[in-house]
């Protein structure tokens, strides 16, 4: 499905979100999109391949066009071209850089090589001719001899197979284009920098190259050789090896060809460090909530009992369980404590049960309930503090919300919290807006539940700071009309010079207002 | 954070390499032996029976059955080749319940295809007496239906039973055919000569449901698979025509003879051939057994390595065996060839004598034997290739031998008796030099198609992709 439209003044090139997929990164998007009407914007949903999908977000009318790109599958173009010898030998130069840590200048040959011929090139040459046959085999041959080939093949395939996707999809015109994480997408993004010689950005939530590296690490369809050495000089690159280098190579590439690397909180930017962005372009831009709309939310004052929340799904992530005992422990000190766990419990059934059971083992039925999914803002007015013992967490938008309602929060260490909490370098001295937690300890989060509930003043001072830090620093409004500076000053600079200004066989002109 | 990219795993997915070529190529190879027993029936029996029916009777037994084996193998070679895919994938995938049902199905089609080119021939354009007729298109019909079936047993590698089979229903229609010449005279041969054909077909029928027993389900689910597998139904098509293509040119040279009952044929010409196919039977046992035993075994550990995490230089040690193995073979095939090519070449005036033919034939046999030597050497070739699923190769040197037939068999029309046989000679060994020029360039890059031109690729269902997407969806409430 390709609706191509009227160019778009930003062109977000998003990989397996939105629209199809709900989650915190979705919901962002919809949120910029939606709150900057005056801007056109042009969708690349990046997807595996072209099953049919059901949108799960209303796109706002200013979304001009939506197009697709199937990593995973390729026309067949022409069955030959002429010449075909020399291209791949340039094509298996830059490759290699690609897959052992490459950089944007292999980006750079790659669109120069790739462009002129886009409409022509397809499975047919780049997967089925003998000649990229045997560049697969010197690639291998030169990087990963020892590596079993079946194996290496298929990696290949999937690994450079979406770096073509990327190279031969048709770019639609835009005067920035924004990557919403690196991988595919910020390589795609990449290319249109430098093939357009328009402004690029990415902003991270969550850091592509560590969860893939955590992914990869753990994935057990990744076939390992065995080595019979123990010494580590010996190891040879092995697959996982290969997997790494290069989403590591998408990522620098993309974060070298991005005017400005953004993320959401702070903690992100040392991996960005890590994986080669330049510090003079990193920047945070915080998610933001709807202040008003949260601060309005009238407190239920009196004759209830003391309540804390846990807001989230029930699932292992948010470790649960710390939270059920903590409450267990807490119930000691305050009888008529009331805890909710506000989530959905469908996503992971088994440990939803789990949890339930040992709600019933503690004897904390009375103290503890389970909402099932529920509309937040129905019950804010009633909670005292809000929890989180999540064992991971980017910038969890629960804990701005209730911010802004005045509720203090009690939260692990991880992600954006203690930003959010305790207030960020050269931010207004406020004080703690809650507690900060040490992960998996419920006497921790026992104590820090107990210290705001228990003691009034304290609980005033960080209902006031949460309160105050939520609205000078987590506004949605502020997040907007950053992205709206940035965009309009993105969209009014002038072209970079790109390769078809050198060469004059460039594959599209750019698009000019 | 959930909701950027999707599992790396979907990324990956790969397709099953090891196919199930081997069974086909396999199936293809073995159904030339029922061809080859029926012309060794068909040639001694034409000499037996010339007491009882006399030559004119002889002459215009054999016009029925060299038509009807003809005609029957040139209209049902592909839709056959394409049965014998079919069953082989089934037999690979363990879904072989379904073969009873495609064997009646098959049947069915066949004889669809069949009747509106036999019926009107026999009825319309010779002149036979009623009971002819019907003898006639009875021996047509049963010849169809051995075609058929026997792929079904030799996908099973029963081929005792088949040879058996043919064996003892050949050599009961050769007795019965004898019996029914002394009895009535043409009609009578050849009502003999269809219980045979009748006799076989009902063994191979009874094993071939011993063999399956499973219900006749899906009968037609066979002709779905004619769109993916139209190569092969035209390589089946073209091949037979190929081979027969120039005995039918040489129907138009002035030796032909034109029977009373109309059957154009050329008698010196066919019988000739006929005799000289027969010289390639003992090479090709020996090569196909080669093929089933070193060859296959070689075979299989290069993809079972490849399964195996095999490194590309173990990999293509076990291509380098599998192709030294194969030239082993060919050469062995070559020799054994060589020499009975050689030996029927010069006790060619000795067998003819013994066979009681005209020493006319001589040329003409001599010819057949260096064509059929070539000849088996290319049929190798093409098997080979098909084990490597290489059908686009295929079809086209199954085109280049029927091209190269029909062009340089007209050419020898024209100079004469003395080149009969030239040109099935001249396509056979120029069809040999290119179908070795296109399988060593081909086998030199069997890695290239096992990986790239070959793999049945296994896609995962949109399901499971949004299944896949899902479950990695949504943070928070």
């Amino acid at each position: 499905m390709t609706d191509r439209a009227a160019a778009a003044d930003v062109c977000l090139l998003l990989e397996g979100t939105y629209p199809y997929v709900s989650g915190g990164v979705s919901s962002w998007v919809h949120d910029i999109i939606g709150g900057l009407p005056e801007l056109r914007f042009s969708i690349v949903a990046l997807l595996p391949n072209d099953a049919s999908r059901r949108r799960v977000y209303q796109v706002p009318a200013n979304v001009v066009a939506i197009e697709h790109l199937n990593l995973h599958e390729m026309r067949n173009g022409w069955p030959w071209l002429p010449r075909l010898r020399p291209f791949f030998r340039a094509t298996e130069l830059y490759l290699q850089n690609v897959m052992q840590r490459g950089s944007l200048d292999d980006m750079r040959g790659l669109v120069e090589l790739f462009a002129p011929l886009r409409r022509r090139l397809g499975a047919d040459i780049l997967y089925n001719s003998y000649v990229s046959w045997e560049m697969l085999l010197n690639l291998y041959r030169r990087s990963q001899s020892r590596s079993p080939f079946l194996e290496y093949f298929y990696t290949w395939r999937a690994l450079i197979g979406g770096l073509y996707a990327v190279l031969l999809h048709e770019l639609p015109p835009a005067r920035a284009y924004h990557a919403v994480s690196t991988g595919y997408a910020g390589a795609l993004m990449a290319r249109a920098a430098v093939e357009t010689g328009r402004p690029g950005i990415v902003t991270e939530h969550g850091i592509y190259t560590n969860e893939r590296r955590i992914e990869i690490t753990m994935a057990d369809w990744i076939y390992d050789t065995p080595y019979a050495s123990y010494s580590v000089a010996d190891v040879p690159r092995n697959l996982k090896d290969l997997w790494k280098d290069v989403f590591g190579t998408y990522s620098l590439a993309c974060y070298q060809a991005a005017r400005q690397v953004l993320t959401i909180f702070g903690g992100n930017q040392k991996f960005q460090r890590n994986d080669g962005a330049d510090p003079a372009k990193m920047r945070v831009i915080p998610n933001g909530v709807d202040v008003e709309r949260f601060a309005g939310i009238a407190r239920h004052a009196g004759g209830r009992r003391p309540t804390v929340a846990l807001i989230g799904r029930v699932v292992p992530i948010k470790d649960v369980k710390t939270f059920i005992r903590a409450c267990g422990l807490l119930q000691q000190q305050i009888i008529e404590l009331e805890a909710l766990i506000m989530g959905p419990l469908e996503e992971d059934k088994e440990y939803a049960e789990e949890c339930r059971e040992q709600v019933r083992q503690e004897g904390l039925e009375g103290t503890i309930t389970f909402t099932g999914k529920v509309n937040v803002m129905d019950y804010l007015g009633r909670i005292d503090v809000i929890v989180l013992t999540s064992i991971s967490e980017g910038q969890p938008l629960v804990l701005l919300e209730a911010g802004a309602a005045g509720i203090p929060a009690v939260a692990t260490d991880v992600g954006a919290c203690r930003e959010i909490i305790m207030g960020r370098e050269g931010e207004a001295q406020l004080g703690p807006g809650g507690v900060v937690t040490t992960l998996t300890s419920p006497k921790a989060t026992a104590e820090g539940m107990y210290k705001l509930l228990g003691d009034p003043s304290f609980y005033a001072a960080c209902s006031r700071a949460i309160r105050e830090r939520v609205r000078r620093y987590y506004d949605k409004r502020d997040m907007l009309a950053a992205y709206r500076s940035l965009y309009e000053e993105l969209i009014a600079s002038p072209d970079a010079e790109r390769p078809g200004d050198r060469g004059g066989r460039s594959g599209r002109r750019a698009w000019r207002a | 954070m959930a909701g950027v990219g999707f599992a790396l795993r979907r990324l990956a997915e790969r397709g099953d390499l090891l196919g199930v070529v081997q069974a086909y190529a396999h199936s293809a190879a073995a159904s030339t032996g029922p061809w080859l027993y029926t012309i060794a029936c068909l040639a001694t029996l034409t000499i037996y029976a010339l007491p009882a029916v006399g030559s004119e009777g002889v002459t215009l037994f054999r016009a029925i059955v060299t038509y009807n084996f003809a005609f029957s193998l040139v209209f049902s070679g592909g839709l056959v080749r394409v049965i014998t895919r079919c069953l082989a994938d089934q037999i690979y995938e363990r879904r072989a319940d379904q073969a009873p049902g495609m064997l009646i199905g098959g049947l069915f089609v066949l004889c669809l295809i069949q009747a509106p080119i036999a019926v009107p021939f026999y009825v319309f354009v010779v002149d036979l007496p009623p009971a002819l007729v019907v003898q006639g298109l009875v021996n047509y019909f049963l010849v169809t239906g051995l075609w058929l079936v026997g792929v079904f047993l030799t996908a099973l590698r029963v081929y005792t039973a088949i040879s058996l089979s043919f064996i003892f229903g050949l050599a009961a229609a050769f007795g019965l055919a004898l019996l029914g010449g002394e009895w009535a005279g043409v009609e009578g041969m050849l009502i003999g000569f269809n219980a045979g054909l009748a006799t076989i077909l009902f063994l191979l029928v009874v094993r071939a449901f011993a063999e399956y027993p499973y219900p006749a389900v899906r009968l037609f689910g066979f002709l779905r698979t004619l769109k993916p597998y139209w190569s092969l139904a035209l390589s089946g098509f073209l091949y037979n025509v190929a081979i027969w293509v120039d005995k039918w040119i040489m129907w138009l040279a002035p030796e032909r003879e034109r029977l009373p009952s109309g059957f154009v044929h050329n008698g010196v010409y066919d019988s000739a051939m006929f005799l000289a196919y027969l010289s390639i039977v003992p090479s090709m046992a020996v090569f196909l057994l080669h093929l089933e035993t070193r060859f296959y075994e070689k075979y299989l550990r290069l993809y079972r390595e490849i399964e195996n995490h095999a490194t590309l230089e173990r990999i293509e040690e076990d291509h380098k065996t599998l192709i030294e193995e194969l030239i082993a073979g060919l050469r062995n095939l070559i020799v054994i060839q060589a020499t009975v090519s050689l030996l029927c070449i010069i006790l060619a005036p000795k067998i003819l004598e013994f066979l009681g033919v005209s020493y006319l034939q001589l040329g003409v046999f001599r010819f057949g034997v260096l064509g059929a030597f070539f000849h088996v050497l290319l049929l190798c070739l093409t098997i080979v290739l098909s084990y490597f699923e290489l059908r686009a190769q295929v079809l086209f040197l199954t085109f280049f031998f029927l091209a190269t037939n029909v062009v340089f068999t007209f050419a020898s029309l024209g100079h004469g008796f003395a080149y009969y046989g030239y040109g099935y000679f001249a396509s056979a060994l120029l069809s040999f030099l290119v179908g070795a020029l296109v399988t060593f360039r081909e086998l030199g890059r069997i890695p290239y198609h096992t990986f790239i031109t070959q793999p049945p690729t296994a896609r995962a269902a949109p399901e499971d992709e949004r299944g896949a997407d899902g479950t990695r969806a949504g943070t928070g409430p």
